[in-house]
């Protein structure tokens, strides 16, 4: 037993390893620059004057530096040869993809690197000649050229563009101007496509964003969210409690009443009782939950029908922490009744289910016939001998519901208007919140190993036949 | 009656199934909605089937697919934008309902009921379920439904089956203790194949990007050219091992361990929350069906690996096999010729749930409106605009009865399949 349980939590480990790799990855190709979403954009839209584009440019950098994304993004990285080590140090995720492109497509970092330095002299020098009325309406467009220019990946767009520029340039800028088009013509007579079928391995120890990123999390560190710049911890902490409420009160009674109608269907098994009952189960496991929910909105809730429950929410708009706590209890328990009720069914259809076929699995056993031939009465045989072993079952998948618990249901939150742990998740999907996205698919997968882990564990320990030291 | 008895465990399985006939109706209904899916277009379209106009007889919708598909120019300028239901023909033969499901129907607009008054020309136009907020017709959308509903079950399965049904048969079928290469193969074949992994989809991932984008053949063309890359280079690192097998070292023979790799991958695979994964994907990525059957496929083949793992094991030890192996047949042809298919009857199960669950998988997805394109009309959009539509029961009602009756046929057949398949079920 003792040795099961360190070979499970020893295979637990590179699971969970593998998860935060994979939640990290998606987090990864979420689109965007995450510095610009965290200053709201201001670094993107810069300034007019030199001084005024250095301050935001050093703004951004520093808001970089604190979120720790100018670090390499894992401990080690194969990458092909072409790829220099120092891509990551370029601020602007877009201008790192567009330079990551060019050096995939010409092989030659060097050259790109003058492309890129080059441009970025161009830059300075026309936010340095602000003053110049010669300018006139291009002035802008100029800007706009030069603010796409870097995040350009296809060649071909980059000369259709310099070329743009040129027309529309001072000529004191034009000198700034050769030297980024020298460097662009330069790109295919110099390209090396050979550097990038050579992979070459880099080792950055742990100083990755990764690494950081774990640490973080395990420490309850989630990040900031998009969307109110609020630490993601604390709007998980408070939307949780909902989530767990209602899913605690539909397991209990999905327990409650599946349990008596499970073992009801096993022991008049075939009879007309059985039948109906698991015809009425299966219709319910079909029955999609997002349907049930929404029919529930739109005819028991205000509307143009009965208006037997409130519409959606967990407390009517006039509730106060100074009511009595009787009647914030009997506001509550009115808002979620119906979400309750939806909650309930499915699980509630699977779990009789499995309870059904446990039961009459346990009840061909050989002890049970022995109790039968001892001449112990009927019930006492359904009831002491069979039903205790059958509940083994139905007791470890409590295990595998918890998870889902936590990670909420997303549909029926967001039907409900239920604050929880779902409807948080989809408001952010919709908002493109990624980190809080990322950090409820983390803790949900997270709490999902868990849960199998416990399971298995639970099961090892009520089954004493079940012997896992050989496989 | 003379009633043909077979004893072939296929033909029994058949018997016991068609026995049951909620089972076998569904099959019926199935087979139906397949072929709603099919001609949807000839069931629902803004244009006629055939038509006479100033005395020419025209196929209109057939001459929309001809431009769809194959790029031709078909129809005449006056011709191409005018609203066929509002013209003067000689006569025509429509489809039942003559709205495609993207329309919108202002003067019907926001959410006319079927029993309502509607705002059209003759009766022939009527909405007959009624439309949307939009005015876009809810019929229509049904039907075209059916299509994107049944496509998105068929393909995401049939990713999961495939990946399922290979990993599963190879696990069953080596074990541990039954595949041997020489060190030397080993070794090199994996050195390989990180190589090839690298250079077909590390080295390509931005070819392979834009191949995605710009649509669904470019997309496989490119993945193919990576599938070559991929095969060509393990190939070329794997050659040397041929002479390196006359070293000592690498002569040796040793075990691979197949079964166990891929039964650590699939509980791994286990261990990940499915659903949120599903929905975290197609919430960063860009919105497209394809990707949604995708991810769905991709996360969900755990189920029927272990099935055919577990028949695999059972089938490998019977005498059929041994015989095969005696007469010297390779493994690869003993694992598919012979012992998969003896193997494929519990995936059937698997396939008939996995298709329900990918159904309600998609059609959550698109209530949210999370992954799939917002134009795309699908049963989840339809019934989502209940929400924002008050009093409108049609839109509450049907677009759900639909995504009801679809997850009820494909878990009734599996359980008549399961029932069918299963001997010990029969002998009680």
């Amino acid at each position: 037993m003792g040795a099961y349980f360190l070979r499970r939590v020893l295979f637990f480990v590179p699971t969970l390893f593998l998860i935060t790799l994979l939640s990290f990855l998606i987090s990864q190709s979420a689109p965007g620059d995450p510095v610009e979403q965290m200053l709201s954009g201001r670094a993107g839209s810069g300034g007019e004057q030199l001084a005024e584009r250095q301050a935001t440019q050093q703004a951004y950098l520093q808001k970089r530096q604190e979120l720790g994304l100018d670090l390499p993004i894992f401990y080690f990285a194969i990458t092909p040869l072409a790829e220099p080590e120092t891509l990551h140090h370029i601020p602007r995720v877009q201008v790192q993809e567009a330079l990551r492109r060019l050096v995939y497509r010409f092989g030659n970092w060097p050259v790109v690197q003058a492309y890129y330095h080059a441009l970025l002299k161009l830059d300075s020098a026309f936010y340095a000649s602000a003053a110049d009325p010669a300018w006139g309406e291009t002035r802008s467009e100029v800007q706009a050229l030069l603010s796409l220019l870097p995040q350009e990946k296809q060649y071909e767009e980059i000369l259709y563009k310099l070329r743009q520029l040129r027309e529309r340039l001072l000529p004191s800028l034009l000198p700034f101007h050769a030297a980024v088009q020298a460097a662009v013509e330069a790109l295919p007579q110099t390209a090396q496509p050979w550097k990038v079928y050579i992979p070459t391995l880099q080792w950055y120890g742990t100083a990755n964003q990764y690494h950081r990123w774990l640490v973080n999390f395990l420490q309850g560190n989630f990040g900031i969210s998009y969307q109110d710049k609020r630490p993601i911890s604390q709007k998980l902490f408070e939307a949780v409690r909902w989530s767990l409420v209602i899913n605690l009160i539909s397991i209990v009674l999905a327990y409650l009443i599946a349990i008596p109608l499970g073992v009801l269907s096993a022991v008049r098994r075939g009879s007309a009782t059985d039948q109906s009952i698991s015809i009425s189960l299966f219709m319910l496991y079909s029955l999609p939950s997002f349907w049930v929910g929404t029919m529930g909105i739109v005819f028991l809730c205000g509307g143009d029908y009965l208006a037997l429950f409130p519409p959606g929410g967990v407390q009517s708009t006039e509730h106060s922490v100074e009511w009595p706590l009787w009647q914030r209890l009997v506001d509550w328990g009115y808002h979620l009744i119906l979400p309750v009720i939806v909650y309930t069914y499915g699980s509630l259809a699977f779990l009789s289910r499995q309870m059904r076929t446990a039961l009459l699995e346990t009840l061909q056993q050989d002890y049970v016939r022995t109790a039968r031939a001892k001449g112990l009465p009927e019930k006492s045989v359904t009831w002491k001998h069979a039903f205790r072993n059958s509940l083994i079952p139905i007791i470890t998948l409590l295990a595998s519901v918890f998870p889902a618990m936590i990670s909420g249901s997303v549909i029926l939150e967001t039907i409900f208007s239920i604050p929880g742990m779902g409807f948080l998740s989809y408001g952010a999907m919709v908002a493109r919140d990624y980190p809080v996205i990322i950090a409820v698919f983390t803790i949900g997968a997270v709490l999902t190993l868990i849960g199998i882990l416990v399971a298995d564990v639970l099961y090892a320990v009520v089954d004493p036949r079940i012997s896992y030291t050989r496989k | 009656m003379s009633v043909a008895i077979s004893y072939s465990p296929r033909a029994r399985a058949w018997e016991t199934f068609k026995k049951n006939r909620i089972a076998y109706i569904s099959l019926w209904v199935v087979g139906f909605l397949g072929v709603v899916a099919l001609l949807a277009d000839f069931l629902a379209y803004n244009k006629p089937i055939v038509a006479s106009y100033q005395g020419k007889t025209i196929w209109p919708i057939f001459r929309d697919y001809g431009e769809r598909w194959f790029g031709l120019k078909l129809w005449e300028a006056e011709l191409r934008k005018v609203d066929w239901r509002a013209i003067e023909v000689d006569w025509a033969v429509w489809p039942l309902v003559r709205y495609v499901p993207e329309e919108l129907d202002l003067r019907n607009a926001p959410a006319v009921g079927p029993f309502d008054e509607q705002f059209i020309r003759s009766p022939a136009e009527k909405h007959p379920l009624g439309t949307d907020n939009l005015g876009r017709d809810l019929l229509s959308g049904l039907i075209h439904g059916t299509r994107i509903s049944l496509t998105v079950g068929l393909v995401s399965v049939g990713i999961s089956a495939l990946i399922g049904i290979l990993l599963g048969a190879m696990a069953g079928y080596f074990g541990d203790s039954t595949l041997q290469v020489s060190r030397a193969t080993l070794w090199l074949g994996t050195l390989g194949l990180l190589l090839g992994l690298f250079y077909a989809f590390y080295v390509r991932r931005f070819a392979l990007g834009e191949a995605l984008s710009s649509g669904f053949l470019p997309f496989l063309g490119s993945f193919f050219l990576s599938l070559l890359w991929l095969v060509g280079v393990t190939g070329i690192v794997w050659l040397p091992s041929r002479l390196l097998k006359k070293t000592r070292w690498g002569g040796q023979r040793v075990y691979v361990w197949v079964d166990l790799t891929i039964s650590r991958l699939i509980e791994i695979m286990i261990s990940l929350p499915t659903t949120l994964l599903i929905f975290t994907v197609a919430a960063i990525a860009k919105p497209s069906l394809f990707l949604v059957m995708a991810v769905i496929g991709l996360t969900s083949w755990t189920g029927i690996a272990r099935f055919t793992r577990g028949e695999m094991l059972k089938v490998r030890s019977l005498d059929y096999i041994q015989a095969a192996r005696a007469l010297g047949y390779s493994d690869l042809r003993i694992m598919f010729l012979h012992a998969l298919p003896n193997s494929l009857a519990p995936v059937l199960v698997s396939i008939a749930f996995g298709i329900a669950s990918a159904i309600l998988v998609e059609s959550g997805l698109s209530f949210l409106g999370i992954g799939v394109p917002p134009t795309t009309v699908t049963w989840g959009s339809l019934l989502a605009s209940a929400r924002s539509a008050t009093g409108a029961w049609w839109l509450a009602v049907f677009p759900g009865l639909a995504i009801f009756l679809v997850v009820t046929l494909f878990n009734v057949l599996g359980e008549g399949i399961r029932d069918a398949i299963d001997p010990r079920l029969q002998a009680r």
